[in-house]
């Protein structure tokens, strides 16, 4: 190819890149704070960045026209460097289908929000459940900072490194652990420790202690097994989302008659499979109530009886 | 000239021994055709608001008196006119609700009185929007029928005031309370929720009359057999023709909290046995909790069914037979709790059963009620920025981008600003074809933003960052009374109105608009041409549409219950001497007013005659629809004389061009309830 055509092309792109991301040369990371969100990930000028949960695998899912007017993907020349406080491990890129290049955090493509005028501006923030800030931790940041300010769970934030599908369980516990503290000022039923940074297999006891009503073990347990099988491909291994929505901290997930009828009868016009076919009562019971009091939900159990009424 | 009237309650006494025998709904047909009583909300279930009554006119309303007057004893916005069966009125007032059964006998004289318990209604007014209110109670077959703020469905002996059976309905810790009046078909009741404030899943149902028993409850949101879609279901357009459209047009599960409450006004159709009624917003009110946010605004790929939508029921089994969605996405609070009028209009030579609705998105609708058709582009009746006119392929409003909606960013220049019209009683009168509204042309800047969904707690989500009259602030843009051919689209004639609220209207066949206004004034306008023939003052507000009946004299009376909210009192005592609002206190008072005898030409000895009773049925023959095509073309003819008459209207009426229109006003006051 020669060369000068090669040059024409850069300069054009650039041109395209300086009206789009005002980010041409030396793209840099850094760090925003939010009161609400806690510490999130920005452009060098201080403009939000987002990732979008139905990126999965780090492909960018943002490809139609008016996704990429709305959530203009952070396009970028050459590599990516870091300010203080991102992790310089996480910081990469993605070749979208139309060859431009997308900075990627821990795997995950970043975009700006249109409706973001300036620095500090987080219009973008959790539309739809499946656009998030990005946390420096290189987690989406799917709960309030406000969440982790309960006393027992003071270093809410501190993990890192890790990936993408095992991260959201931070925010989780911190709502848990929120919850839990409600647990015992309330009904004083001690329900375990909330250890910093712990285990989201707690925050089911931490359901108990909310006061929604006991939930058995055998039944989380069997949930959990048939949740890591059929559902956690497309929710995620700790409810983060994936190409499914998130249901680590979903509200929806409260009302026990949404829960069940969706997984009877699935989400066909947003790709979810109906399981009413597939798992029996006492399974979906099992699966339900699961995910109901996981990762920091705690919306009491529900029983084999209440599915079979809906069937 | 008009023949005086001698009707006396006979007729409705002998419909009321034979009551018993068939559907309760029968027994209101027939009573809906007698003009000398006034036996449903709004007249007729066409929703006219319409009475034959000729007896007042506008030969002699300059000479309307106050025949008596009754004190309510309730300090709150009375929003249900009364009813008259028989030799009784009845009506309910607002919280705490009082239902009074009063001698028309001996005028003023109380028959009974029920005071409801209402244990919860501290919770009620925590959750309920804009004061909270009661929009009138409902007759059939011997008993009365209404819903009190906090949720309760009461059924009433109507002899005797006891309490035959009662229910709670509403879930208040979900924010559901209930405010209309319920429409009664066949052996039911059909009745509906508030609360599109705190995000409620709007439903309507169906309640056995005997015994309060539901007899079905269909949602506006959500999945097909929760929505009563069937096989029977057939929109005319294709955007209603999806997959589970309560679900498929919203973001995930945003239907299950998705508003489209129900607080406003039925009509029925007793042919097609189908009722009809229009959705409350689309909640919560910003749009990024209902959409993709990758396809934003995407109106027509998340259009959010059935909010802010016009829906056709079969009475009796409660399914759906068409809908047609009015705000696509509703970003803008647009409640549709106003009237859904059926006439049968004359258009291009057919006489077509229609249903008009100067809705309060800000467009005029002329729907084939069969249908679902558009049969004629929608207009806009008040300025509308949020749509640049309709694609009449599809159905769709043609939106302005200008116009959308996202979560902290400030929307500027939408009209109308919550509401053009809202749930005040709107009257289509046959004789003169004319549609008789009151239109507010607010406009302002709107801003959504984001929060969290708490069960009961409110979920509104957005604001009026400014509000402004007309779409630039500028110009002659106050409220005003209208009168509107719905076949042409013309405006025979507006006036200003004194102040800045919508209010309910009435018209006769008196050639007559009543109307009462904010500063306290009750007018008699004349429905051709808009000319102010009479006007009272009250001293209070008015949010009550007028009503007219045949007193057990033989009289024709105009009741009206003047009353202002708690948050609308009047002007300190010592306030100049013009200022606007300065014959406004507050207070709530029943004013029946009538002829003086010689001019009503009635001696009160002449009561209760056969012959007048013959005359009863007559009249009831001609009947209280609007089905006969003369109207329109008298319309047309009044069209032109009105619209001199008009114009000087507005040079007369000046006074108030926004009395009392600050921002509380318009974002509290006026916004759906």
């Amino acid at each position: 190819m020669p060369r000068i055509r090669t040059t024409v092309t850069l300069v054009v792109a650039a041109l395209l890149f300086l009206a789009l991301a005002q980010e041409v040369a030396a793209p840099v990371l850094t760090v925003g704070e939010d009161p609400d969100w806690g510490q999130y990930l920005a452009d060098s000028q201080g403009m939000s960045l987002y990732v979008y949960a139905m990126d999965e695998g780090g492909e960018s899912a943002c490809t139609s026209e008016k996704c990429m007017e709305n959530w203009p993907p952070y396009t970028v020349e050459g590599d990516v460097t870091v300010a203080e406080g991102v992790n310089a491990n996480f910081a990469g890129t993605y070749e979208r289908p139309d060859g431009s290049i997308q900075a990627t955090y821990n795997g995950w493509p970043l975009y700006y929000n249109e409706r973001d005028e300036e620095q500090g501006d987080i219009r973008g923030q959790a539309l739809g459940d499946v656009f998030h800030l990005m946390s420096p931790d290189g987690n989406a940041i799917v709960e309030m900072a406000s969440a982790t300010e309960s006393p027992d769970e003071p270093e809410a934030e501190q993990e890192g490194g890790e990936q993408a599908e095992g991260d959201e369980g931070d925010a989780a516990e911190a709502d848990g652990a929120g919850e839990q503290g409600e647990g015992e000022q309330g009904a004083g039923e001690g329900a375990g420790e909330q250890p910093a940074g712990g285990q989201q297999d707690e925050a089911q006891e931490g359901g108990a202690a909310g006061g929604q009503g006991e939930v058995p073990q055998d039944l989380m347990d069997q949930g959990q097994s048939i949740f890591s099988s059929t559902c956690a491909p497309c929710h995620g291994n700790q409810g983060q989302g994936l190409v499914g929505p998130s249901l680590a901290g979903n509200r929806f997930l409260e009302r026990t008659d949404g829960v069940i009828t969706t997984i009877l009868g699935g989400r066909p016009d947003h790709g979810m499979p109906a399981f009413g076919g597939q798992l029996d009562d006492q399974q979906i019971a099992a699966v339900a109530t699961f995910i109901r009091n996981s990762w920091g939900n705690s919306f009491g159990p529900v029983s084999p009886e209440q599915v079979a009424e809906r069937r | 000239m008009r023949a005086t009237r001698t009707i006396t309650a006979l007729t409705a006494a002998a419909c009321l021994a034979v009551g018993g025998m068939a559907l309760a709904n029968d027994e209101l047909l027939q009573l809906q055709e007698d003009p000398g009583q006034w036996v449903m909300p709004n007249g007729s279930y066409a929703a006219l608001n319409y009475s034959e009554l000729d007896q007042i006119n506008t030969e002699n309303v300059d000479q309307l008196q106050v025949a008596w007057t009754f004190q309510t004893g309730v300090l709150d916005s009375h929003e249900g006119a009364p009813l008259v069966v028989g030799d009784t009125m009845y009506l309910v007032t607002p919280k705490p609700s009082v239902l009074y059964a009063i001698d028309l006998n001996e005028p003023g004289v109380v028959k009974w009185a029920l005071a409801v318990d209402m244990p919860e209604l501290e919770q009620a007014l925590a959750v309920a929007c804009c004061g909270g209110q009661t929009r009138g109670v409902s007759y059939a077959d011997g008993m009365l029928y209404f819903n009190s703020l906090d949720g309760q469905l009461f059924g009433v002996d109507a002899e005797t005031g006891e309490i035959v059976w009662q229910k709670q309905i509403a879930d208040l810790s979900i924010g559901e309370t209930t405010t209309l009046a319920p429409l009664i078909v066949h052996d039911h009741l059909i009745t509906g929720i508030a609360g599109g404030e705190y995000s409620v899943r709007g439903w309507v149902a169906a309640y056995d009359l005997k015994t309060g028993d539901e007899v079905w409850k269909m949602y506006n949101t959500g999945p097909n057999e929760e929505m009563g879609i069937t096989d029977s279901f057939a929109p005319f357009y294709e955007d209603d023709k999806v997959e589970e459209p309560g679900v498929s047009t919203w973001w995930r599960d945003s239907w299950e909290i998705g508003g489209g409450s129900v607080w406003g006004w039925f009509s029925y159709d007793p042919e097609l046995d189908w009722f009809y009624y229009s959705t409350g917003n689309c909640s919560p009110g910003n749009p990024d909790y209902r959409r993709d946010p990758a396809t934003a605004p995407g109106y027509f790929e998340y259009p959010n069914k059935y909010c802010a939508s016009l829906l056709a029921r079969d009475a009796t089994t409660g399914e759906l037979m068409w809908a047609y969605t009015l705000t696509p996405q509703d970003p803008w609070d647009l409640d549709e709790p106003g009237p859904n009028i059926l006439v049968d209009l004359e258009i291009d030579g057919e006489t077509v059963p229609a249903l008009i609705k100067a809705a309060r998105n800000g467009f005029f609708y002329v729907f084939d009620r069969q249908t679902g058709e558009l049969l004629e582009e929608p207009w806009m009746h008040s300025p509308v920025t949020w749509a640049t006119g309709f694609d009449m392929e599809t159905g769709r409003p043609i939106m302005d981008p200008e116009r959308e909606v996202y979560t902290d960013v400030i929307t500027e220049g939408l009209c109308p600003l919550i509401a053009a019209t809202n749930w005040e009683n709107q009257a289509y009168n046959p004789d003169t074809g004319l549609v008789y509204f009151s239109e507010r042309n607010r406009c302002g800047d709107w801003r959504a933003f984001a929060g969290e969904y708490v069960p009961g707690e409110s979920y509104r989500l957005r604001e009026t960052v400014e509000s402004y009259l007309g779409p630039d602030g500028n110009g002659d843009w106050g409220n005003r009374l209208v009168g509107i051919d719905p076949v042409t689209g013309e405006q025979a004639w507006g006036i200003e109105a004194m102040g800045s609220d919508n209010k309910p209207v009435f018209t006769t066949a008196g050639n007559l608009v009543f109307q009462g206004g904010q500063l306290g004034e009750f007018r008699a306008i004349d429905a051709t041409t808009g000319e102010v023939l009479w006007q009272f003052m009250a001293g209070a507000d008015f949010s009550n549409s007028p009503m007219t009946y045949l007193g057990p004299d033989g009289k024709q009376y105009v009741a009206v219950i003047s009353s202002s909210g708690p948050g609308r009192l009047g002007v300190e005592v010592d306030a100049e001497p013009d200022e606007e609002d300065r014959y406004r206190r507050a207070g709530s008072t029943l004013y029946v007013f009538t002829l003086p005898d010689d001019v009503a030409g009635v001696t009160p000895d002449q009561t209760a005659t056969p012959a007048g009773a013959e005359g009863a049925e007559d009249d009831g023959g001609a009947g209280g629809e609007a089905e006969d095509g003369g109207g329109a073309a008298g319309g047309a003819a009044g069209g032109e004389a009105g619209d001199d008459a008009g114009a000087a209207g507005d040079d007369a009426g000046g006074a108030g061009d926004d009395a009392g229109g600050g921002a509380a006003g318009d974002d509290g006051g006026s916004d759906g309830y």
